[in-house]
């Protein structure tokens, strides 16, 4: 069975260095793994590897620019994990009031 | 951690009462949303069921009388067409507090993979 997107993308976000690389390269916009190593404490080797696994959840894409390969943000992931959150938050809110209602029903 | 969705809520009855209505398939059943059946002993799995013939399973985790019951959403749902597919898991934590007015129930639901990862996260980063 294939893995949720929403599930996928929390899972790549829960590492703080992969977290940072996201963030840093959302603020350069375009960046290639060499360029972002020079923003964040880790080799360029490590920030290929997050970037591979934020590839993975969907959260960047990259094209070949000569020898490099540059790395963009795709925030539609991004976008469908807030929305899931707004979701349940919505559930759990209907969900509290006809608790409340229950308790205060009759012979509660 | 930050919670990704945390609600609270204060009930005019006594945790005692909130708790029976957290943990008694019953009684949950009558305001979840779903049909459930649960037991409150962790490792056992409570089954949810929607008018719509949706279902999903949460692992029980936590069982800790009258104040914190934890499930944990398993990472799959069987849709009314009987498919079973993905679903993304999380921990759905109630804790009850006795208060003045009652009970404070917190309910807070947490992606299961989201190791440290907050709702600022999310919002702060946007191409």
């Amino acid at each position: 069975m294939s893995r949720d997107p929403v599930e996928h993308v929390f899972s790549a976000l829960g590492d703080a260095t992969r977290r940072t690389v996201l963030t840093c390269l959302s603020g350069m916009g375009e960046a290639s793994a060499t360029e972002i190593a020079q923003r964040v404490p880790v080799t360029r080797q490590a920030v290929a590897k997050h970037l591979d696994a934020l590839s993975e959840a969907g959260l960047v894409t990259s094209v070949r620019s000569g020898r490099t390969r540059l790395y963009r943000l795709t925030p539609e992931p991004l976008t469908e994990a807030m929305g899931w959150m707004a979701d349940v938050g919505a559930e759990w809110d209907e969900r509290l009031a006809s608790l409340r209602a229950h308790l205060d029903g009759p012979g509660q | 951690m930050e919670p990704m969705v945390e609600r609270e809520i204060v009930l005019p009855v006594p945790p005692d009462e909130v708790w029976e209505a957290l943990t008694r398939g019953d009684r949950l059943s009558a305001w979840f949303g779903a049909e459930a059946q649960i037991e409150a002993r962790p490792g056992t799995t409570a089954t949810f069921r929607w008018p719509d013939g949706t279902e999903r399973r949460a692992l029980v985790e936590v069982v800790e009388a009258p104040g914190r019951l934890r499930l944990r959403w398993l990472p799959f749902m069987r849709s009314p067409d009987g498919r079973v597919g993905p679903h993304p898991s999380s921990r759905v934590e109630f804790r009850c507090a006795g208060v003045a007015e009652g009970t404070r129930l917190t309910v807070t639901e947490m992606p299961s993979d989201a190791r440290g990862v907050r709702r600022s996260d999310l919002e702060g980063v946007r191409a």
